[in-house]
């Protein structure tokens, strides 16, 4: 294992190879990613891995709108011939709520001057889209075609490997025991492998990032809940776009492969980074699947899993070096965005550590909106 | 949660505690032959019990539930014997006087051998024993499986479980390993239609557990969840890092064990919420 590196990334998710592959893009020689287990094993390999540019606010909706187009070019960027499978089958958003359809039609018209090509539908129309959706559940509905979804396994290799391609080292099977600091000086980390000394350290272990910020004694206000998803057996081509409903509580889509797989939140979920599955989840989200789409009914249920949502008090992510440790970067609290996200991330990330201006101004993300009640407006727009 | 296989899990070799209660006792052993049924797996099955025209094997309360011999009533005749698809039943004798008994074997391969034969008898992980006469054979068809039956030491009754001819003995693959892929890539996970290739590739290029090769292949993601391919890969994984396979972890293990439809998980809900 190597002894030093000009920038130590924590995290071989989606969001530490984005961050490595954007910073060796912009000539950073000596990287090293140290992933406590594989790749992609944490709440990236775990994920919806849904795209969308549909939100609610302005800075959700350019930061999603740099990582749509990363994804859509992803080939070129990549320059190699792993198929990352973006399927554009859009996102149709149902209303369930009088009150959820106007924000529809706020969030809409902001897309809209974004330069994000949604449209409103009435509940008839989403009919069409969706024809086993039963439209009495809904009030309307918002769609972008350019919305959809990747392979999170395909996606992680594809980084992965334009980012070995351009130097950047990887360790699996590597845990971080320590921030390794002189004072307010950074120094490195300390692994089970042995230590490296680094300049720059990113915190980007995504549900674990807490434990990372405690090693370094910074302060981070985070929490990770767990999210389960389940998965029906593969059928024939049926949907095509990601169907989601906030007050609905579901997002649901059908993968290439065939099955479909689908989530909800419940605020009863642990915090303490289990991911065990629950039959309480099979059950509420059966109902929830059944009652707006009843013809999936027949599908039959063949796994579960868990992931964690590493959340913070607005929902939006943390993008800041930290006060109190000068060098030591924070890319968490994703709140269940940070694969849709990640492109965006490796950008903003990578252009704070060059000192450069990142493409979209994402200050209000520091760390320290927290304490000085600077909390960003709430975004309605999650499941 | 990681959990480790046991050997009948991982490699399906039975051991003494999993035979524990399939064998009869002294006085059932000398009173004439009998079955003993070597069936671990807990699917829809039931050939066995129905076909018994004694009773001899425990009713089902559940077609998944596993075979069970009252040693009593059953006779050896061999009826489930030649009608398990597992060929997992095998009728023993040691009732004559002496030293020696017979075992009769369920037997798949051509040529059938006929009775006189020497043949090679093996244990139940396939090694070789010693020698062994082919005292009767019952052809097979219709269904039915062609059945051997070998002399053997009493001593061995409970060892012997297959034998090979030993002249076809070369042209006989024995495991994932000798395969000739070449030809055509067995296929390693059938719900999703992973062959051995492609595990083997993905294991060149650095993979190095069950889940990493699950999230690239989808192998174990279907709907019997791994039950096969999960040891074959174990194996593949252990062959190549040249060590025992109890060194690698078994991967995850997901809920539900068995595809359950949604209609069916949605309405125990609402019956919970209607008796809360």
């Amino acid at each position: 294992m190597q002894k030093t590196a000009d920038v130590a990334i924590i995290g071989g998710g989606i969001s530490g190879l984005s961050i490595a592959f954007q910073l060796a893009q912009a000539g950073v020689g000596n990287i090293a990613i140290i992933e406590k287990n594989f790749l992609g094993s944490g709440a990236t390999g775990r994920c919806g891995a849904g795209i969308r540019m549909q939100w609610g606010t302005e800075l959700n909706c350019l930061l999603s709108k740099y990582s749509c187009e990363f994804y859509e070019q992803a080939h070129e960027i990549f320059h190699n011939d792993i198929d990352i499978e973006f399927e554009q089958g859009g996102y149709l958003i149902g209303a369930g709520t009088d009150e959820e359809l106007e924000q529809f039609k706020q969030n809409i018209k902001l897309q809209n001057k974004l330069g994000i090509e949604s449209v409103f539908l009435s509940p008839e129309e989403a009919g069409e889209i969706v024809p086993h959706l039963d439209i009495r559940q809904i009030k309307g509905a918002t769609f972008c075609h350019r919305d959809g979804h990747l392979n999170p396994f395909r996606t992680v290799e594809a980084y992965a490997e334009a980012a070995k391609s351009l130097g950047v080292s990887i360790y699996e099977y590597t845990e971080v025991r320590d921030i390794l600091r002189d004072g307010n000086k950074l120094k490195g980390v300390r692994t089970d492998k042995g230590d490296i000394n680094a300049p720059v350290v990113v915190n980007a272990a995504g549900g674990y990032s807490g434990l990372i910020a405690d090693m370094a004694s910074v302060d981070l206000p985070v929490y990770s809940q767990r999210h389960q998803i389940m998965a029906t057996e593969p059928v024939e081509p049926m949907q095509e776009p990601m169907f989601m409903g906030f007050s609905l509580n579901i997002y649901i889509q059908q993968v290439p492969h065939g099955s479909f797989i689908m989530g909800r939140s419940d605020d009863s979920e642990p915090t303490d980074l289990r991911l065990t599955s629950s039959w309480h989840f099979l059950e509420e989200m059966s109902r929830t699947c059944t009652r707006l789409m009843p013809r999936l009914g027949q599908l039959k249920i063949v796994r579960q899993w868990a992931g964690l949502y590493n959340m913070t008090a607005d929902a939006q992510p943390i993008y800041d070096e930290a006060p109190e440790l000068p060098s030591f970067y924070h890319a968490a609290g994703f709140s269940g965005h940070g694969f849709m996200l990640a492109p965006v991330t490796g950008h903003v990330i990578a252009k704070r550590i060059l000192g450069e201006k990142p493409d979209i101004d994402v200050s209000s993300l520091n760390v320290s909106r927290f304490k000085e009640g600077g909390l960003l407006p709430t975004e309605s727009s999650v499941v | 949660m990681k959990t480790k296989l046991s050997l009948l899990k991982r490699e399906g070799l039975a051991t003494a505690d999993d035979l524990r209660g399939r064998l009869p006792g002294e006085d059932d052993k000398k009173r004439g032959p009998y079955a003993v049924i070597e069936c671990f797996e807990e699917i829809p099955c039931n050939p066995c019990v129905v076909s018994c025209r004694f009773n001899a094997i425990l009713p089902f309360k559940d077609i998944n539930d596993l075979p069970y011999v009252d040693f009593s009533a059953c006779t050896g005749c061999a009826v489930c014997a030649r009608v398990c698809p597992g060929l997992a039943i095998f009728i023993v004798d040691e009732s004559m006087d002496g030293d020696m008994g017979t075992i009769t074997l369920p037997y798949e391969y051509l040529p059938l051998p006929e009775k006189g034969w020497q043949v090679l008898a093996r244990a139940r992980d396939g090694s070789a024993l010693f020698p062994a006469t082919v005292v009767r054979v019952m052809k097979g068809g219709k269904g039915k499986t062609a059945l051997v039956s070998l002399e053997v030491p009493k001593e061995y009754l409970q060892e012997v479980r297959s034998f090979t001819v030993p002249e076809e003995e070369d042209s006989v693959p024995c495991s994932c390993a000798e395969l000739d892929l070449a030809e055509e890539s067995p296929t390693v996970c059938r719900c999703e239609g992973v062959d051995l290739q492609e595990i083997r590739d993905l294991i060149a290029r650095g993979y190095k557990t069950v889940d990493e090769i699950k999230h690239r292949s989808r192998a174990g993601m279907g709907p019997c969840q791994g039950r096969s391919c999960r040891q074959i890969i174990l194996s593949e994984l252990a062959r190549d890092a040249g060590v025992s396979l109890e060194e690698f972890e078994a991967g995850s293990f997901r809920p539900p064990t068995t595809p359950v439809s949604m209609d069916v998980l949605a309405k125990g809900s609402e019956e919970d919420a209607e008796n809360s």
